[in-house]
């Protein structure tokens, strides 16, 4: 039986170099990756060999995105039973980000959460092991992240879908009203009104479909910063939470120049952790700008974990950052208890003038660390604690959902072109319209009887 | 008294009831049908006709899967219809006008007919059940019904088809009678008895016009409504030479401004808006009040004048059910142009009436929780006719396929309407008179009314109720259409002076290069009827069979893009769920999920998907669950 070809980025996204994969599925795998991978050896994706890898790279509407090396697998011996190519690029976010794009374009479409796995297991081909290790990524993915994917909608975006939906629904509830009861409603003119409708609905569409490319790139989850004066050890108690080394810890401070971002899995909860250059008064041209950025990814933080060095106490300094950031969600974290004697007296009243929860950590002995991680967890099943409302459409899925969106009512127009009659493309109309909703989280259920009942007087 | 015992009990003569009973008795069971008063054995005590839009997809299923229906309203239709005919095919609907007492007769004379069945004139009023230890684990199995007089009936399968009859109440105006349509008894005791078997039962309300004699109405004022020229039976065994005869006329006036002011000012008597009615009423049909009322701003409505037969002059005067007092029903009618002078004959009435949640019932029509006990039709939640007796037959089919030791028949969504009405009544907790329509089929371009016989012959003929002959008549169509859809993709023409010659005629693009005749005929402009000029090498095919190559050949790529769909939508219905989850076990369910699967205990991921309340997230989750067993 046939599916459609979906894509996604399949391994973890970190922010730094490193290698992302970009897994497709599906029969058109092979068609798709060719119209993308120019390989070394000349050989296409469909001349390859199964099981085989190849160096090259991608290249998308005349531009070379990026250097990879890609690797064929043909069904049925794959995850998910179906063609499968998996492309290794070395670019970083960014590039993995446009690779992807540029396999969507192509004709596959983003895979929803925990999709593969779906597909392995529909398939007749579900390993054990494999299964029980995504299932807890889908169902913090689908769980948290896609339910409130919509809250990563801005309002007036959200409210602009509604209105679009709005239109669609109810030309289709004329056209489906008048083909139940023929003798009291007549279609005759209906369809030019309808293909005026369509190419101003279109023309929003497009509208909201440019405004994703210039949005920048977020990522779903939780945007957690550590921050602090230079050598807290914020570096240091990011490797103990994300359990690898992946910041530079020195002893010297100021280290870490830059933000870094990494994507942590807490019991279902997504945490996009950004550690921070310490914040302090420099005159190093490097540090300032890594301080600035600190001070930024602090205001568009939705949780910060604020370090504070226990052998050091708390400065100025302290209480003028820790003002600053007075309207956050504030955890405060009293690292290196390891070296201090346990809660100095001066540092224990120091603390209870800030207005926040105050945790004893270690990132040396990882004392304290399961505490907080209960605490995050429990401050956002509580509601304390939420995702940044402020995020416009950035997503690829609903990117992908607009321009699906828009296929279907360029295919209404096509049908209207062509003559046929209503009943042939009320279910692109339909399509449109479930499209929307999956980006607003609106289901569709039965909206269209309900529509055609209250709006429309039917029957004997 | 105790009687010998039958396999199968229906309870109800109704369109459900004699579909169901005559199922049964088709395939060898003895079985006993009951009815409070064998008079209104198929009696149609609402619209006079049979089909409409959607209707007519269910009447050419019952007929594919050998039921009765289709070949009855052929009997005793007295005009017909196609209607939709300038839409597209997949909303072309067969509507027929029916002469009610005809109707009704004919189908009594098939069911005396039908070896194996007995017609009982009785109200029954226990289901009886009895607990047994199966394996361990205790089932509850139906082993007989009681009447009222307190004989039983022993039984090994019971099938409800009680229509509007449990606790029915007429309500006109200020008056209402604790009786079912037409003045017939209600059936009172029932409904206790399911109670006490733990089903949940519902109160719903329908409404019929009123009936105005035919001499007192002045057809000078209104539209005639002829019927088709060109008749197609609803019935695939019947060809259209078998059923021609002479057709009466519809009538079209409309309501006005002097109506509405009628009904508005008396609004404050009406049974509907003073709260004297419980039940729940269907949105789609509803009573003129309600029109008035709802679509305020709606200057007249339609009204047609329908005949209820060539027996009597009684009009049926669709468009205008009502329940308000008869003065005003006078006074209402009478503002209508050409009913200046009616008489009435039968007031319009609402009725109230108990019937069950079908969300009970499995996608075969028996109860989840009680073994060998059916329910179908609008005791089931549904309004209509048609959607009743497409109930019937599948809830007869499977009572028997049970007896006998077999799979039940369950048609999907991809199936049949038959499939999307039993689909959504177990699945969608409906809060009203369920109605089919051409929009809740999401695959209608498959689902036509043209191709029923194609869709459904093959579990006609498994099931046992398509004979042999019927089913090689299918078989042998198929393989035409096949073979001369094959024909007209292989078969190209060139630029000869001959086709550009007839493409010009047909304002249709001359060609610039070959072109093969499945091209053509996708043209807008031309069709398969359209070409045979061009095409000598045509073999001679019957109406039918030309009008599936057509449709096939020139909208395939909308036909193909749906079977593509119901591929995807196929995978997940073949994934079941085992009937011994526990959904406390699957971890991350929201809680909103959790209940509701626990409620209604889907077969499939398929039906899961579509219980109002399971996300696509909840559907992720299970399915990984069920992976990992």
């Amino acid at each position: 039986m046939k599916n459609d070809t979906i894509a996604a980025i399949a391994s973890g996204m970190s922010g730094s170099a490193g290698i992302s994969i970009i897994r497709i599925s599906g029969e058109d795998s092979f068609i798709i990756a060719d119209r993308l991978f120019r390989s070394v050896s000349g050989k296409t994706v469909s001349q390859m060999e199964s099981f085989k890898a190849a160096y090259g790279h991608i290249e998308y509407e005349g531009r070379i995105l990026d250097e990879v090396l890609l690797i064929k697998m043909k069904a049925p011996h794959t995850y998910t039973r179906e063609d499968v190519v998996e492309i290794d690029c070395h670019g970083g976010i960014v590039v993995t980000k446009a690779v992807l794009e540029a396999v969507l374009a192509s004709g596959a479409r983003p895979a929803e959460p925990g999709e593969f796995t779906k597909r392995a297991f529909l398939n007749g081909r579900i390993d054990l092991s494999q299964a029980e290790a995504v299932s807890d990524i889908i169902s913090a993915k689908s769980r948290i992240a896609l339910n409130n994917s919509v809250k990563q909608l801005r309002g007036d975006v959200r409210e602009k879908i509604a209105a679009l939906r709005e239109r669609i629904i109810s030309k289709t509830a004329f056209i489906e009203a008048a083909l139940d009861d023929p003798e009291h409603y007549s279609l005759d003119g209906f369809p030019d009104e309808l293909k005026k409708e369509l190419a101003s609905i279109l023309g929003e569409i497009n509208v909201l479909i440019n405004s994703n490319d210039n949005g920048r790139i977020i990522k779903e989850g939780i945007n957690t910063v550590f921050l602090g004066r230079p050598n807290a050890g914020k570096s240091s108690l990011l490797n103990v939470i994300i359990g690898h080394e992946r910041a530079i810890v020195t002893e010297i401070a100021g280290t870490t120049r830059d933000t870094l971002e990494e994507t942590v899995l807490l019991d279902g909860l997504v945490l996009n952790i950004i550690d921070t250059a310490g914040i302090c008064d420099t005159d190093d041209v490097i540090e300032k700008i890594g301080v600035d950025k600190a001070r930024k990814a602090a205001a568009e933080a939705d949780l910060i974990l604020y370090i504070i060095d226990s052998t050091a106490g708390l400065s100025d300094k302290d209480f003028e950052i820790l003002d600053s950031i007075k309207e956050k969600k504030l955890i405060l974290l009293i690292n290196k208890t390891d070296i201090a004697s346990p809660e100095p007296e001066n540092l224990v009243s120091a603390v209870r003038k800030i207005n926040a929860p105050a945790l004893a950590v270690s990132a040396v002995t990882g004392e304290g660390i399961d505490d907080l991680k209960r605490y995050i967890v429990d401050m956002f099943f509580n509601g304390k604690l939420d995702y940044n409302d402020e995020i416009y459409i950035t997503n690829l899925r609903h990117k992908d959902l607009l321009m699906k969106a828009a296929d279907s009512l360029n295919s209404v127009i096509d049908g209207i072109d062509s003559g046929l009659s209503e009943d042939f493309y009320t279910g692109d109309l339909m399509a449109a319209y479930t499209s929307l909703g999956l980006i607003t989280g609106d289901n569709v259920e039965d909206d269209l009887a309900d529509r055609i009942f209250s709006e429309f007087c039917m029957g004997k | 008294m105790i009687y010998p015992s039958y396999d199968v009990a229906v309870i109800g003569a109704g369109h459900a009831g004699c579909e169901a009973a005559l199922a049964c008795a088709r395939l060898g069971l003895k079985t006993i049908v009951f009815t409070v008063s064998v008079d209104s054995i198929a009696m149609m005590p609402c619209n006079p006709n049979v089909g409409g839009t959607s209707k007519g997809h269910l009447v050419r299923e019952i007929d594919a899967l050998g039921g009765e229906m289709g070949k009855n309203i052929d009997r005793t239709f007295i005009q017909s219809k196609m209607l939709n005919t300038s839409k597209g095919p997949a909303v072309h609907s067969l509507r027929a006008q029916a002469d009610k007492k005809n109707y009704s007769a004919e189908m009594r004379k098939i069911l005396e007919k039908t070896d194996n069945l007995v017609i009982r004139q009785d109200e029954v009023s226990e289901i009886v059940v009895e607990k047994t230890e199966e394996g361990g684990s205790s089932v509850r199995r139906v082993t007989g019904v009681k009447t009222c007089s307190g004989n039983l009936y022993p039984c090994r399968s019971a099938i409800l088809c009680t229509g509007v009859y449990l606790k029915a109440r007429c309500i006109t105006g200020e008056m209402s009678t604790y009786t079912g349509p037409n003045g017939l008894p209600a059936a009172n005791h029932l409904t206790q008895s399911l109670i006490d078997l733990g089903i949940e039962v519902r109160r719903f309300k329908t409404g019929t016009p009123a009936r105005i004699d035919g001499r007192t109405i002045d057809y000078s004022k209104m539209e005639e409504q002829k019927g088709d020229e060109k008749i197609v039976p609803f019935s695939f065994s019947n060809k259209r030479s078998d059923i021609e005869r002479d057709q009466v006329s519809c009538w079209l006036t409309y309501t006005n401004s002097e109506t509405h002011r009628i009904i508005r000012e008396n609004i404050d008597r009406s049974p509907l808006f003073s709260g004297m009615i419980e039940g729940v009423g269907p949105r789609y049909c509803p009573s003129i009040e309600d029109k008035v009322m709802r679509f305020a701003d709606k200057e007249r409505h339609q009204v047609f004048i329908e005949p209820e037969g060539l027996y009597t002059n009684e009009m049926y005067i669709s468009g205008m059910s009502s329940s308000l007092p008869e003065d005003v029903q006078y006074e209402m009618y009478r503002s209508v142009p050409g009913l200046e002078n009616a008489v009435i004959v039968r007031n319009a009435y609402a009725i109230e009436y108990d019937c069950i949640n079908a969300t009970q019932l499995k996608a075969s029509l028996e109860f989840k929780d009680i073994e060998g006990l059916f329910s179908a039709g609008q005791s089931n939640g549904s309004s209509g006719y048609e959607e009743a007796a497409a109930q019937g037959i599948i809830a007869g089919i499977n009572s028997a396929m049970k007896l006998l030791g077999r799979e039940p028949l369950i048609l999907d969504r991809s199936d049949a309407y038959i499939g999307v009405l039993i689909d959504d009544l177990v699945t969608k907790e409906t809060a009203e008179p369920y109605r089919m329509m051409t929009s809740r089929a999401e695959y209608r371009l498959l689902l036509r009314q043209d191709n029923a016989d194609l869709r459904l012959y093959e579990y006609g003929h498994r099931v046992g109720l398509l004979s042999d002959d019927r089913y090689e008549a299918v078989i042998n169509k198929k393989k035409i259409i096949e073979s001369e859809i094959e024909r007209l993709n292989s078969t190209t023409v060139g630029t000869t002076e001959t086709i550009q010659h007839f493409l010009r005629a047909h304002d249709s693009t001359e060609l610039t290069s070959g072109s093969t005749l499945a091209e053509l005929v996708r043209r807008p402009e031309l069709s398969y009827e359209a070409i045979a000029d061009i095409d000598p090498g045509r073999p001679v095919v019957e109406e039918d069979v030309a009008e599936q190559i057509n449709i096939e050949v020139k909208y395939e790529g909308y036909i193909n893009r749906q079977r593509l769909q119901v591929d995807q939508f196929r995978k997940l219905e073949k994934k079941l769920i085992p009937a011994d989850i526990d959904y406390d076990d699957v971890p991350s369910l929201r809680i909103e999920a959790r209940q509701k699967l626990k409620k209604f205990c889907p077969v499939s991921i398929g039906q899961a998907s579509r219980i109002s309340g399971v996300s696509p997230a909840d559907i992720s989750v299970l399915l990984v669950f069920l992976g990992r067993k």
